[in-house]
Formats: C-alpha cells, structure tokens, sequence
C-alpha cells in the first residue's frame, strides 16, 4: 500500500498545487478582498461591510444581476430546444453519416468566438449587413428595427454561439439509448410520439441537463457579447464586475460581485445535482 | 381462419444490401398457421430467419410481399403498437427509469387504464411469474432471471392473443434456464394463450413445444410435433440439426414401404415414409444412435440373453436341466424379420456417465455411433475399443432421406 | 406521422439549422474578400488586399505568435498534469479523491470572468507579480487541466489495468510501465486533449484579459481593434484564416480520439 500512496501523491500533486495555489487561494482571497475598504494603499488594509450595505441596497445590481441570470436561462433553454430535434435527427436517423453530419455542426463551433460574435454585429446592425441587405433587395424602406444593441440581440447572438456545444451531450445521451428500449415501448402500444415522450426523452435527460448547464453556467458571466451587441439596454452583470476591475478600481465591490455571481451559478449547479447523477454526464 | 392465431402467407423479407454486400433473403416463402392455444416454437440456426419472422409478426418488419393475419385479421400496414401481440425480448428491453412496477403496468398507462386497475393487475401480473413484492425495485437491481420475469410480466399483464418470445432464456445460466423453461410451459398452459417462441436450441424446443418449425436459411425445413421432428425429420437438415443422427450415403436396391440400401459391401433398411424412389438413387439413411444395438460377436446364450438372468437363477426356472440354448450371434438375430445386422469392430468408446458412447466401424470409411444407456454393474453391457461386434436396428428405427 | 415524413422533417431541420451555423461565417468569408472598409451590401468587388496587409500587420502577427506560444506552452503543462491526474483518478483509490474530483471539476463550473478577477487579484495584490503572458498562461493552464482530465479519463475507462500489471509482471518499473504502455494506449487522447486545450487557450479572452500585461494574445489585440471600423476587414481576414486551421486540427482531434476506442466493425 505504501507504494501505492507515494504514486498517487507524484501523480496528483502537481495539480493539487496548480488547482489549490492558482484556483482555490485566489478565490478565497477574493472572497476576502470583498471586506476590504479599497484597493490599493492604507485603504486596502480597512476592512468594513460597506461593500456589502451598498450592493444589497443598490436596487439596480441587485436587478441586474436578476436579469442576467434570466438571460442566462432563456439563452439555455433556446439553445437547449433548437439543438434537441438536432442532436435526435442525428442519433435516430442519421445512420451512418452521423458523426460526419456532427462534425460538420461542431465546426462552426471552432471559429474564433469574437468573430462569430461580431458576424451578427454585422448582421444585426441597422448600418450592417442584414439592412443593407434587406435594402439593396429592396424589401424595407431606411432602417430596420433596430435588432443590434438590444439584450434580443444578446440572446440570439449566444444561442447562435451555443448550439453546437449543446448538440453533443445530448446526441450521446440519445446515442446511448438502447434502441430495443423503444421497439418494447412501441411493443406495449406507444405511438412515436408516445415512445418519445415516455421512454427517449426521460433517457435523454441527463444530456439534456448536461447541456443546459454547459451553457447556462458560463452566459451568466458572459461581458464579452453583451460589450459588442448589447449596447446599454443589453449589458449584464459581467459588465459591471469588468468595470469595477478595469475601469472604477473598485476591487473589493467586483469581489463581492463575483461572489454573488458564483451563488447564482452554483445554486441551479446544486439543485441540478440532486436530480441527475453527474457520473452520467461524465460521458461527455 | 380463425383456428388460426397467427398466419403467414408466402411471407417473404429480402433486406436490401449495404454497402458493397448483397442483399439477404432472410425469409423466403414461408408459410406458417399457428393454432390458438399452442406452443410453437421456430427453431433454427443463427441466420436462419427465425428472429426476422418473429420480429415480422410483431410489426417491427414489414414483410417484402406475403401477408401475415394475427386473429384473422390482416396485418398489411398495421404498425407494432397496434397489434394484439406482445414480446418478450431477448434482452429484456426493461425500461431503466422506471420501476418494475412502472415495467410491468407500462402497456396499460398507454392505455389510460385507471391508477386502481393498474395495480391490481401489476399485483396480479408479478405473482404471476412470482416475483412478488418487488414493486419498487429498479431492473439494474435485478439479478438477469428477475429480469426476464419482470419483461415476461410486462407482456402478460396486457392479455394478449399471442405473446412472442425471442430466445429469452438466451442470457441465463444452465440450471435457470432449465427451472424458467418448465415454468414458461406451465404458464404457458395455465394461461392457455398462444406462444410463439424462438430458440436455436433444439433441447428446449423439444422440451417445451406442441409444435416445432425449423428454419433454415430462410427456408421451413419441417413443422410438426417435437416427437415426429425427433422421430421422423423429413430431410438431412433436420436429423442433423436435432440430436445426433448417423448418415450413411447409398444407392437404393429395393424400394417400398421398407427401402433396401446398400452401402459399401454392407445393405441397411429404412423407412421410405411416402418418399417416391427408384432403384439406384443415390439417398442418405439416417438412425439415431440410441436406436442402435450392439452384440459380441460369437455365440450367445439365448436363454440368458433375453432374459437375462444367471446360469444357477436360470436353472431354477428350468426344474434344474438348462436346455441347449447356445447360438450364433448372428443367426440369433436374424430371426426377427426387416432387421439390419452390421459386422464391425469398436473403435471408440467415450463414457458420459448416462450413456456410454462407441464408434462403430463397419465397413471402409463407413462408422456408426452408438450409445448404450448406463445401466449399472450389475447389468453391464460394457464393451471395449477392438472389440468384434454386430451392430444391430429394426428397419422402423431408421428413415430414408433423399435431401 | 409515418416514418418517413419525420426523416424529411429532420433533414429539413439539420439543413436550416446548420445554414444557419455557417452562414454568418460565410459571411465573413464573403467580407474579408470585399473591396471596401464597411462590412456592409452591396458588395465592391474582390479583392486579395486585406490578406496583403495582414503580411504587413506587425502588432497583428505579434500577437498570433504569442498565442501560439502561451497556447502550446499552456497546453503541454496542462496536458501533462491533466493526464497524471487522470491516471491517479482511474487506477486508484485514495482517501480525499472525492473532494480532488470534487475541486478539480471546479474550474469547469465557474464563470471565466471570475477565475480571471480572482487571479488578478492573486497576482497583483497577494504576490504582486507583474502580468505578463507568464500570468495569462498559468490561468490557461488552470482552466484546462478538467477538460484533460476528462477526456483521458475517458481514454482509461476503455482499457484494463491489468496490462500495466502485465508490464511490471514482466519486470517494469511502475513508472516505465506508464511510459511503455499506458501513455502509448491512451495517445489518440492525449493528442486530442492536448488540441482541444490548444484551442481553447488559443481563443481565450474573457479570463484573458483581466491578467494580461503588455504583450497581447491574439483575442486581446482583436477586441482592441474592434472599435475601429477600417480594421476590420484585415481582422476578419486572419479570422477566415485561423477558422480554416482551427476546422483542419479539431477534425485531426476527432479523428485521433476515436482511434482505438471504437472497434472495427466486421462485416457479416
């Protein structure tokens, strides 16, 4: 058994190091820093609660954050049902083509996130290329509603983003179905529908959890979209946290910003796990 | 028609081919009537279009052309889950999110039964196949025999006119599925619904069946009861498939009810059955080892042989003075008439612990087997590897095969 | 609905939804080969010049080298502790593996802006190291070692452990015996997993940019550049570019990781 400890240890310390020194410490320093006064000099070392008196009683963080976490649930859920009928075409129908037809929707997936983001900048913009187009072909007279700088755009620009990256978890759930499963629903009396609903959604279920929450955990963080397509109507609480970091230097404020943000993350993450067994989405 | 529970008319299924392979005739004309009430069973070697039939009657494959009528009525364009048949997987197929309560009512929630019924019935259904009490387990807690009760009780509870069965005892281990293929008959019987079963094992066929189909290639090879497949197969196939068979090849000297074939230096008989055959056809005669016996060669006391008792026992019936009974083996037995006798010696002997197993050669390149039953010390009839023997059948044991 | 009605329904729906994937790319695509500085209709004629200046585009290719650089060196670190990770989580049992398994699943849960402030906050106020692509490229490293570790543990969960036995059997060290078997039998994962962390640190930018110092990644100079409309179409062309390599290395990757995990089908 002794050799067996000391293996293990030489395998996993190096990323017990990294995971605790460059992860776990960090976030515990933020946490911490959330106490502090200010962020550099004498201030720094002050710590109060007036970071915390200030974000509860601001309405407007309190809303935003509310409506980013809201975004973030319909961006999920969109994503979640434009990619279902996909991801079952490919496991039930597709035959042998399947993992080409998958590939091929996995590889937009793999441009560069800033320009896929900015082709619907282009598209949406009412000086952009979806105007312009609609003009030059003469369907619409001037501008078209204005698609771009709205938190519509946010959420058509992520689910557009999304959709690949859903599509796996839940096309190997349904790939794994065992198709004798749907031949005894049909056996005792289902329809198709019926054998859908009753036996290959129920199945499907942790891919389709998988999914949602592959999306939903990192678009509650998301700055980068609503910086270039959101305009002032679309930002989210990202923004602010980048702001108090980046722009106002208020460091111990965006501390206790990120950890809200974390709750929020970590509290479907949590309701989640009591339902679905998370060795079933490890087959990711 | 309506002694019918299920019928297939010239039902044939062609499975076009993929990619580079040619397509596959995995049911070619077949013609099958399943009488109410029965145990059939198909029985056939992997690829012989058993399971493709099967699968055909419960609506999962459309036959190429024929028709198939389930209660007399047609089944053209009816798909599965509108057919008053249920199946029993050969995997199971139970539902892994559900409960084995959940299982087993599954049909009747499609059906919109009443919560009252469905658990009554699901009560009813598990006792059935006497698995009681275990509403509330999920099948991966469920050793594989508890498994197939479970599927089994899934089919049952929706009391269809038939219920098919795909090689479902396939996964069990040696003594289970003995136990399961008794209680499958008797349910079965108590039931009194129609069964239509698959296997490739022939052992459970002849155990289980009022009937037996056998398929080959596509093809029915013979249907009847297990006792006539056993006794008389109508072709080389079927005495292979079934048992173990000897074939001899020959041509034919005398035809009748009683055909004489010669084979080598040596003629048998056998049993023409019906078959039409002329003299000088070459055909194959088929025995049973079993049917065989075998008798040293030189003289035997008939006395003792037939009755089997010992000289001092014998004298006693006698009133003290055995009368000359001594005789060669091989006029002894030709007096019984349309006998074959073989001379040969033994070549093999293989002890099976029921039976003893010898290899009889009779001829250049022509051998028998034979088996003895074990009968124990005190009657043995052992005989060893060089032995001279004759080896002996009446004509009736033996069958007359052209194909 | 009969069966084939549903297939020509769900070709019809792969066919829009995948056009609708491609369609805003090929709409870069289309852009970055147009001869005028707006991305906008009606199109001004084809041109090769915004490739041309990318040759040019000094600040530009700079900042692809050091990506390149971070995303390799990154990648290998995290390839190399993700896999022992994974080999410890697989073949072994110790007491606290739930809570590793537990801690380092972590990073996958967490929004990126928030590991990128708190190690801001780590580098500047606890250490006070200067950010550098040395920073941007310890975050990377962090936030791939899961993605390593699952798919490598994937790798393992398909072959026994009794060949590593085998090896020492034979008269290996536990060591060598990873060396000669189990690093060869997982290759196809490690080569995918390794790519996989390429490009994701290759396209790193919300963390990224919070622990950057004055060397810019790829995504950091783009997203300076995004608020200049004449730098666009020189932009989009790298990204056409950088799309067509990215397409050639994940379809390598997929390729790789399948080989020797699915296993030849027979013929009947």
């Amino acid at each position: 058994m002794l050799e067996h400890r000391s293996r293990v240890a030489i395998l996993i310390t190096p990323s017990v190091l990294f995971l605790v020194v460059l992860f776990l410490l960090p976030l515990g320093i933020m946490a911490v820093f959330s106490f502090r006064t200010g962020t550099f000099g004498p201030d720094r070392d002050i710590f109060t609660l007036d970071h915390y008196r200030s974000f509860f009683s601001n309405t407007a963080f309190l809303r935003l954050l509310w409506r980013s976490a809201v975004i973030s649930f319909w961006v999920s859920i969109y994503t979640v049902i434009l990619a279902y009928p996909l991801a079952h075409f490919l496991a039930f129908r597709a035959g042998d083509l399947r993992i080409t037809l998958l590939t091929i929707i996995i590889v937009p997936a793999w441009v560069s996130y800033l320009l896929r983001v900015l082709s619907w900048k282009i598209i949406l913009g009412s000086g952009g290329a979806l105007a312009s187009f609609l003009n030059w072909a003469g369907l619409v007279e001037g501008g078209t509603p204005l698609l771009l700088y709205s938190s519509n755009a946010v959420v058509i620009t992520l689910v557009y983003v999304w959709i690949p990256f859903v599509a796996l978890p839940i096309f190997a759930a349904l790939e794994r179905i065992d198709p004798s499963l749907l031949e005894a629903a049909t056996d005792l009396g289902c329809s198709r529908v019926e054998a859908f609903l009753r036996v290959t959604l129920p199945l499907s279920l942790p891919g389709v959890v998988a999914g949602f929450l592959f999306v939903f955990i990192p678009t509650v963080g998301e700055y980068v979209t609503p910086a270039l397509v959101g305009g002032p109507q679309g930002i989210m609480f990202g923004n602010i946290i980048w702001d108090q970091f980046l722009k106002a230097l208020n460091w111990p404020l965006g501390s206790l910003m990120s950890l809200a943000m974390l709750l929020v993350v970590l509290i479907p993450l949590f309701i989640f796990s009591r339902f679905v067994r998370f060795s079933e989405l490890a087959g990711l | 028609m309506l002694e019918f529970a299920v019928e297939l008319r010239d039902v044939t299924k062609v499975f076009p081919g993929t990619r580079g392979a040619p397509e596959v005739m995995a049911v070619d004309h077949v013609d099958l009537g399943i009488k109410r009430g029965e145990f059939f069973t198909i029985l056939g070697p992997s690829g012989c279009g058993k399971t493709t039939s099967l699968r055909m009657i419960a609506g999962f494959e459309m036959p190429t052309s024929g028709e198939i009528f389930i209660s007399g009525k047609s089944m053209h364009k009816v798909s599965p889950n509108r057919r008053p048949v249920n199946t029993v997987f050969q995997n199971y197929a139970l539902f892994p999110h559900l409960t084995v309560a959940k299982n087993v009512a599954f049909g009747l929630r499609v059906k919109r039964t009443p919560q009252q019924d469905m658990d009554r019935r699901t009560t009813t259904a598990l006792q059935l196949v006497q698995l009681p009490g275990m509403e509330n387990r999920r099948p991966s807690q469920l050793s594989g025999g508890q498994q197939q009760r479970v599927a089994l009780a899934r089919a049952l509870i929706n009391e269809p006119d038939v219920l098919l069965l795909d090689e479902p005892l396939g996964a069990l281990d040696l003594k289970l599925r003995k136990a399961m293929q008794l209680e499958l008959k008797h349910l079965q019987v108590q039931l009194g619904i129609t069964f239509i079963y698959v296997t490739h094992d022939q052992e459970e066929a002849l155990t289980m069946s009022d009937r037996i189909a056998v398929m080959s290639h596509g093809v029915l090879q013979q249907v009847d009861t297990p006792r006539e497949i056993y006794e008389r197969p109508t072709n080389r196939f079927v005495a292979d498939f079934i048992g173990e068979t000897n074939f001899m090849t020959g041509a034919v000297t005398e035809a009748g009810e009683v055909t004489r074939v010669t084979i080598g230096k040596n003629w048998v008989l056998g049993m023409t059955d019906g078959r039409s055959l002329s003299p000088d056809q070459q055909v194959t005669v088929a025995i049973r080892p079993e049917k065989i016996s075998i008798y040293p060669q030189g003289t035997v006391d008939v006395l003792q042989t037939e009755i089997g008792l010992k000289p001092a026992e014998l004298a006693q019936i006698f009133g003290g003075q055995l009368p000359q009974s001594k005789v060669d083996v091989r006029e002894y037995l030709k007096i019984e008439q349309k006998n074959v006798i073989l001379e040969g010696w033994i070549e093999e002997t293989i002890y099976i612990g029921t039976d003893i197993r010898y290899r009889v050669t009779v001829d250049e390149g022509v051998s028998v087997v034979v088996r003895i039953q074990n009968f124990g010390e005190r009657y043995d009839t052992t005989f060893h590897t060089g032995d001279k023997v004759y080896v002996h059948w009446p004509a009736e044991n033996a069958q007359i095969l052209t194909d | 609905m009969r069966g084939r009605d549903w297939l020509g329904l769900g070709s019809l729906y792969y066919l829009l939804l995948a056009g609708f994937l491609y369609l805003p790319i090929l709409l870069l695509l289309i852009f970055s080969f147009n001869d005028s500085e707006s991305l906008r209709f009606p199109l001004d004629g084809f041109t090769l010049r915004w490739y041309e200046t990318l040759l040019d585009a000094g600040e530009l290719l700079d900042s692809a080298k050091n990506s390149l650089i971070v995303g390799l060196a990154s990648s290998l670190a995290a390839t190399v502790l993700g896999t022992m990770a994974a080999i410890a989580i697989m073949r072994f049992d110790f007491p606290g593996k739930g809570a590793f398994l537990a801690v380092s699943a972590l990073p996958l849960v967490i929004p990126s802006v928030v590991i990128g402030v708190a190690l801001l906050i780590l580098f500047r106020q606890l250490i006070d190291l200067e950010l550098s692509l040395w920073t941007v490229g310890l975050g990377h490293v962090v936030i791939n070692i899961p993605v390593v570790m699952l798919i490598v543990a994937a790798r393992l969960a398909g072959f026994p452990d009794n060949l590593e036995e085998a090896a020492m059997d034979l008269g290996t060290s536990y060591w060598a015996a990873q060396w000669r078997v189990t690093l060869p039998m997982s290759l196809p994962a490690l080569i995918s997993a390794f790519l996989t962390a390429f490009t994701t640190s290759f396209d790193e930018y919300a963390m990224s940019v919070f622990i950057i110092g004055t060397d810019a990644t790829l995504p950091v100079y783009m997203y300076s550049q995004l608020r200049f409309p004449r730098r666009l179409p020189v932009i989009v062309a790298l990204g056409a570019i950088i799309m067509i390599s990215s397409i050639v290395i994940i379809i390598l990757a997929e390729r790789l990781r399948r080989v020797g995990q699915v296993p030849v089908t027979i013929e009947e």
